[in-house]
């Protein structure tokens, strides 16, 4: 996570409130990655794990986008029924950064000059390892090829320039879908 | 994007930097939940993070190991070209530079 958003994080952490909800978030989220990672491990779609579990796919999807909020018994339930069970530990709220020496740092060295004028795009840098990502689904492999202007893998330039495009002043309308939160 | 997520009332930006950190602790991972889901039509690793109403169009730069969080929005519709839009711009911009 760059260091902005990152001292953004801590700062809102301070209140109680705000970490109240924040724990809500991350528990539903873990259980999000721990329910997805057991699926996956069995091989089945979310309408076979519905079936199995005696649930709706539909909450099986929001069990895995961590907005559902199931009791611990049903979850239970579920686990139990794919031969599974809870384990759980507790450890600190917010994970630490990422380690001094990894790859990931000389990017916070290389952005840590850039004031972001307004409304502009975020830069978040990961803890994983980009050999640790996935291949191109055949999908995205043909809509790589079919757009043509696009190469992921263009050299970045020095400094800021990085951002004069990204800093194009969208209005607070535009960012909000025209609408007031 | 700074802006945006200052603005949201307080339970949603409390889910969305949660969504943000887990994205930053877990990367692709999230590929496998319904967290992170990828935009079809437009390019590769043109994603949409996914919190409650709440979607952040990401751009995943291999080279650079980075998640480029690009634009906000709420979700009202089915889809949201418009806000897709949007974000894709500003992926062309980030790009071309």
């Amino acid at each position: 996570m760059s260091t902005r958003a990152r001292q953004d994080l801590e700062h809102e952490l301070r209140d109680p409130e705000f970490r109240r909800m924040y724990g809500a978030a991350e528990a539903k989220s873990e259980l999000a990655i721990a329910l997805a990672d057991a699926r996956h491990a069995l091989g089945f779609t979310q309408e076979e794990m519905s079936k199995t579990v005696r649930v709706s796919q539909p909450y099986v999807a929001k069990l895995e986008s961590g907005d559902a909020n199931p009791t611990i018994g049903a979850l239970g339930s579920m686990l139990g029924v794919l031969n599974l069970r809870l384990h759980m530990e507790t450890v600190p709220l917010l994970a630490k950064p990422v380690s001094v020496g990894s790859a990931a740092t000389f990017f916070l060295g290389a952005i840590s000059g850039y004031e972001p004028a307004g409304d502009t795009c975020e830069v978040v840098i990961m803890a994983t390892p980009t050999a640790a990502f996935p291949r191109e689904t055949r999908r995205q492999q043909s809509i790589l090829f079919q757009t043509e202007d696009y190469n992921p893998f263009k050299p970045w330039p020095e400094g800021n320039e990085v951002w004069a495009g990204s800093a194009k002043g969208y209005s607070t309308e535009e960012v909000l879908g025209g609408q007031k939160v | 994007m700074r802006d945006w997520i200052g603005a949201i009332p307080l339970r949603e930006r409390a889910v969305m930097r949660q969504k943000i950190q887990k994205l930053c602790e877990k990367g692709m991972e999230l590929l496998k939940t319904n967290m992170l889901t990828t935009i079809e039509g437009y390019c590769a690793d043109f994603y949409e993070l996914i919190g409650g109403q709440l979607r952040i169009g990401v751009y995943l730069d291999r080279p650079k190991n980075m998640f480029i969080l690009l634009h906000g929005w709420r979700k009202k519709r089915r889809r949201q070209p418009r806000d897709i839009g949007i974000a894709y711009n500003r992926l062309i911009d980030y790009l071309s530079h």
